[in-house]
């Protein structure tokens, strides 16, 4: 811990302010039209939301398992949750694609598409933690985490490459697929909100049980913490908050993993500062990042998700260097 | 808190795994004193432990205070009874205070910040332990022994009579290990019950009122130490003949 802890907040909150700003002006068309100005405003803070939403999700999900770990490297895109809700989600829009768009015309795809994220998020974490078992060391959790992202992702891809038939379904795939919080509107912020709040107050209620975990399992248990019910909840809202954060913003990576060690340098291990600090910084970030998608002089528009990866590989790097050279002091 | 104590009564305990390591035990810690356990390495002493602990699967009978320890939550568990390890493995940047703190949460609502009487409690804990530390220093960053004492103090917070250490002196220089023999000498005659893994048999001479020499997952003998650490027992648990010339003893100074 380095610094106190009142300008962290100050500068988050400045963040969120600048953030929305730039959100609200970012953009082809002109928000002083009169005539569009509501339709851009309704848009710009839909999309706002939604990238919002999605980094907070991604980062306090990133807490959770970094707790569940005892790990600051786990995040949901490192340990294959998020690969696994995005497949999820992408099975999701082939099957309904596919099949349901034609037998229930009535029923929208954003309505199945959390289902999907949290079933393929569930499973991949289920897949981890029986593989790796309940406190893997710092490279067997990396080293399964990046095959089980791996084999999520291509499988993803081979979902894709069925679907390039129908060009709507490819592209929407493969937006879903790099991440991309464009065309998504309030039914699926009002779908992703709850499982952020529920995911959020969750932490927040278990916070001083994840402070405890810090020491370990067995010493943990003796001060009085029920690890296994510990255990089972993160793991459950960890894929919840994965799951929503892919259905609003599809595969986002590193906001789990950089957003809350680059805050715990300031606010210290304790989980509940952490974890509203985390939600307002991993909105922050994403937020960002999809304001450059915005802004970057390209043809075509950037996936969120490559500019997140651009951003956060550098910064994972060097925070995977500061670990292992304070390891070899202590 | 007179009388009373940790009583097993062919009491068995089991890995994960099913493998049994502690095979119908019967002993008694008494309540205002230091009990050693010793043995061999693989004799079962740290699985004991956490057997009491709720660590690992125990059949038998297991009473504290003639309470029956199997049927206590996990929460009346960690009221009653407090554990040091031999190295905690404490993760992350946590100072001092937070980890004296952790002693506390069975006490308190887990959305609730420590009150005002967890805080007298904590520092009451970390003074007892002869601690002048700043609370906000890293624990990582204090010594061994220093952080033992910490993780004395946090089992002290957790107001449980009844402490069980694991080895406690093991990376302990010899200072550091009778400061801590003098703590644990302290909190006896406040009447806890103190349990304790021991390696080093002269230690467990200085240090243990009543000696339980663990070989194979069965008690071996127990007594005082004098009673147990004798030429046999010796010979048959640890296959070294036992030599008595004197040796050398330390104490701590008198001021």
């Amino acid at each position: 811990m380095s610094k106190p802890r009142v300008p962290i907040w100050i500068v988050l909150g400045l963040a969120l302010t600048l953030s929305l700003v730039l959100s609200m002006f970012a953009g082809h068309g002109d928000l002083y039209d009169s005539a569009l100005w509501s339709t851009f405003l309704q848009l710009r803070l839909y999309r706002f939301f939604a990238s919002f939403l999605a980094g907070g999700a991604l980062a306090v999900g990133g807490v959770l398992v970094q707790g569940l770990f005892r790990n600051p490297l786990a995040s949901p895109s490192l340990i294959g949750t998020s690969a696994g809700a995005t497949l999820g989600g992408a099975m999701v829009l082939l099957v309904f694609d596919i099949y349901l768009v034609k037998r229930v015309p009535w029923l929208p795809a954003e309505l199945l598409l959390p289902l999907g994220c949290l079933t393929g998020a569930l499973m991949a974490l289920v897949i981890l933690l029986t593989i790796a078992g309940p406190q893997p060391d710092r490279t067997s959790l990396l080293l399964i985490g990046f095959i089980l992202s791996s084999l999520f992702l291509s499988l993803g891809g081979l979902l894709s490459s069925l679907a390039q038939e129908n060009w709507e379904l490819g592209r929407a795939m493969l937006v879903f697929t790099l991440g991309g919080v464009d065309a998504k509107g309030a039914r699926h912020i009002a779908l992703a909100l709850p499982m952020i709040v529920g995911g959020l107050i969750y932490g927040l209620a278990w916070a001083s049980h994840l402070d405890v975990l810090l020491t370990g399992d067995d010493e943990a248990s003796t001060l009085g913490v029920e690890i296994y019910a510990v255990r089972r909840w993160i793991v459950i809202w960890t894929a919840v908050l994965t799951a929503a954060a892919v259905t609003l913003g599809g595969n986002v990576s590193f906001v789990g993993l950089i957003i809350p060690n680059m805050l715990r340098r300031y606010l210290g291990p304790i989980h509940r500062p952490l974890l509203l600090a985390a939600f307002l910084g991993g909105g922050c970030f994403v937020a960002f990042a999809d304001v450059l998608v915005r802004l970057l002089p390209t043809r075509g528009q950037i996936p969120l998700g490559v500019v997140t990866s651009l951003v956060g590989a550098p910064i994972f790097l060097r925070l995977l260097m500061m670990y292992t050279a304070e390891r070899e002091r202590i | 808190m007179g009388g009373g104590g940790l009583t097993m009564e062919s009491l068995s305990v089991r890995l994960a795994c099913g493998h049994i390591v502690i095979k119908d035990v019967s002993l008694r810690c008494e309540r205002g004193h230091i009990t050693g356990l010793i043995g061999p390495n693989g004799a079962g002493k740290s699985s004991l432990i956490k057997g009491v602990l709720g660590l690992l699967r125990v059949s038998g009978l297991l009473q504290l205070d003639g309470d029956n320890v199997t049927e206590f939550s996990s929460i009346q568990r960690a009221k009653k009874l407090a554990y040091v390890p031999q190295q905690s493995r404490v993760e992350g940047d946590l100072m001092v205070q937070q980890v004296v703190d952790q002693g506390r949460f069975v006490h308190r609502s887990p959305m609730v910040r420590p009150s005002r009487l967890d805080r007298e409690i904590t520092s009451r804990s970390l003074e007892a332990m002869g601690l002048k530390l700043d609370p906000m220093r890293r624990f990582r960053e204090l010594s061994h022994g220093e952080q033992q004492r910490v993780l004395l103090a946090r089992a002290l917070a957790t107001e449980a009579t009844t402490i069980l250490l694991d080895e406690p002196t093991a990376s302990l220089d010899v200072r550091q290990a009778l400061v801590l023999h003098r703590h644990l000498h302290s909190l006896k005659v406040r009447g806890y019950c103190v349990v304790v893994v021991l390696h080093d048999l002269n230690e467990v001479k200085q240090l243990a009122d009543h000696v339980v020499l663990l070989h194979r997952g069965k008690v071996e003998r127990a007594g005082t130490a004098d009673e147990v650490i004798t030429r046999q027992p010796i010979i048959d648990v640890y296959g070294v003949e036992l030599v008595e010339r004197g040796g050398i003893v330390f104490s701590l100074p008198e001021t």
